[in-house]
């Protein structure tokens, strides 16, 4: 908004996905600046997962570019950390939960004697720090993701792409999470983009939140969210202004799509 | 402890049965011996160190073969479980020679190695190989295609994303394959024995058969049973150790 004149983080441009005759993407136009928090938000189907990892470089796209601070993104790289869903996939079951975080600090080659204070700050912030030595298996759904989350945060990424992070776990969980992981992007000061079905989650985290077409998938609208931070589960939610913004998204993805 | 006695009811009279045949002349037979005199031979070639030296023989060929055989298996695996050209470009080669019954290049090992402690290791190496290269390429086919995109976005080099993550991944199953592979070795290098090598448990048993002694034949098999069992047991508990505790990973392969 006010710094529109600072060069974006990431930047996608016609960025085209087809897989055989099938168009799955089409011209997606998106520019992030540094330290937001988007979401985009769409049916299932619309290919957002797919955006995402196109974005992630764990995709290769059919035409178009997605750029990191003006360098071609062509394949992982340790900057764009991802967030899984399917978080109990996404973790080493033969690794303790810190072990689990090292992992991102070996990638970074920390040196071995500096890395249990790194690992004991970042499982302090998720609440593991008392679960250290419990395996994967252990661990509730919730703090599976948590500590997908502490070892994404381990590998000091620049931006941190999230995919229905919360789209498994229940209600409960879920908020106790959105707040946890609004404060800690907000502390670490880390760019964020946020794929989920849910509207009032992405209203909620957003800085701005983007509604995704599908067949072919593309980028329709975009709304600013002007809520205040940090956020209120109970008295942001029943803003007036956060129903406007659940009305208009509403209407833009009417539901049994 | 009253399923242990229920369970060794039946042998225990089988024995008494056969001994008291034996003993009342019932038994006429050059080839069959009885309890107690198999039980005195097995006593006699454990206390004159004899069955220890064989023993040791045995496990050594046994035991390098499989360490060599099954290495080589693992690391053939995970190449071809990583690439599946290369396998693709290996499936002739594999499914040809795979078929050779190991005891077939006993022949051959032979003719390059001469009697000894290669000879032996060599054909154990061939039969371990095998099962090894298999079980280790589907394991790594296997994993969890999200480890391998985690380990791809930390940006780590093959050779950490063999150690870290491959391997780890594929351990459980590449275990049962060791295991496996551990009585096979046995079988080789006991038949090698038989066949050919001058050393071992399997020449024991030659020995003892040529100089007509069957309580030692029969003592000896005994011998190869016990040690065939405590080596399935010992592996059995080493993979409980290390695989008990990590959930469903490792429970699935097992």
């Amino acid at each position: 908004m006010s710094t529109l004149t600072a060069p974006p983080i990431l930047s996608v441009t016609g960025l085209d996905f087809t897989v055989g005759s099938l168009n799955i993407l089409k011209d997606i136009n998106l520019s992030v600046r540094e330290k937001e928090f988007v979401c985009i938000v769409g049916a299932s189907g619309c290919g957002k997962t797919t955006l995402l990892r196109l974005i992630g470089g764990l995709l290769t796209p059919t035409a178009g570019r997605v750029q990191f601070r003006g360098r071609d993104i062509t394949g992982p790289d340790r900057e764009l950390a991802v967030v899984f869903q399917d978080y109990s996939k996404a973790l080493l079951p033969w690794r303790t939960v810190a072990g689990n975080v090292e992992l991102a600090l070996e990638a970074r080659r920390v040196p071995k004697n500096e890395r249990a204070d790194i690992i004991h700050d970042l499982l302090g912030r998720v609440g593991l720090a008392e679960r250290a030595d419990a395996y994967p298996v252990q661990l509730s759904g919730g703090m599976q993701q948590r500590l997908q989350i502490a070892r994404c945060m381990a590998q000091a990424p620049q931006i941190l792409l999230m995919d229905e992070p919360f789209g498994a776990l229940d209600a409960m969980t879920r908020q106790t999470l959105q707040d946890e992981v609004a404060r800690l992007c907000a502390e670490v000061g880390v760019t964020v983009i946020f794929i989920t079905h849910d509207l009032e989650e992405a209203i909620y985290l957003g800085d701005r939140v983007i509604s995704m077409d599908r067949h072919p998938g593309r980028l329709s609208e975009t709304l600013d969210i002007e809520l205040e931070r940090p956020r209120n589960q109970l008295t942001t939610r029943e803003d007036a202004r956060f129903l406007a913004y659940r009305h208009r998204l509403f209407n833009l993805l009417p539901p049994g799509h | 402890m009253e399923r242990v006695i229920k369970g060794l009811l039946l042998p225990a009279c089988v024995l008494l049965v056969w001994e008291l045949m034996a003993r009342l002349g019932q038994l006429q037979s050059e080839s069959l011996s009885y309890p107690s005199a198999i039980f005195a031979a097995a006593l006699a070639v454990l206390l004159d160190g004899s069955l220890l030296k064989a023993a040791g023989q045995t496990f050594g060929g046994a035991l390098w073969g499989l360490a060599f055989g099954a290495g080589m298996g693992i690391l053939v695996g995970v190449a071809f479980g990583l690439s599946r050209t290369l396998s693709q470009l290996m499936r002739a080669t594999v499914e040809s020679l795979r078929p050779i019954p190991s005891v077939a290049l006993i022949p051959l090992a032979l003719l390059i190695h001469g009697y000894g402690f290669k000879l032996e290791s060599s054909v154990v190496a061939f039969s371990c190989f095998w099962p090894l290269l298999i079980i280790t390429e589907s394991a790594v086919r296997g994993i969890e295609p999200r480890l391998l995109e985690v380990s791809h976005v930390l940006g780590f080099n093959l050779y950490a994303r063999i150690t870290k993550i491959v391997l780890p991944a594929a351990l459980p199953r590449i275990f049962v394959g060791l295991r496996l592979a551990a009585a096979v070795s046995l079988v080789v290098a006991v038949t090698v024995e038989i066949t050919a090598n001058p050393m071992g448990l399997g020449y024991a048993l030659i020995v003892a058969q040529e100089s007509m002694r069957p309580d030692r034949v029969f003592a000896y098999i005994g011998w190869i049973g016990l040690i065939g069992w405590l080596l399935n047991a010992s592996l059995l508990r080493v993979q409980l150790k290390w695989f008990g505790r990590m959930g469903n990973w490792a429970e699935q392969s097992s």
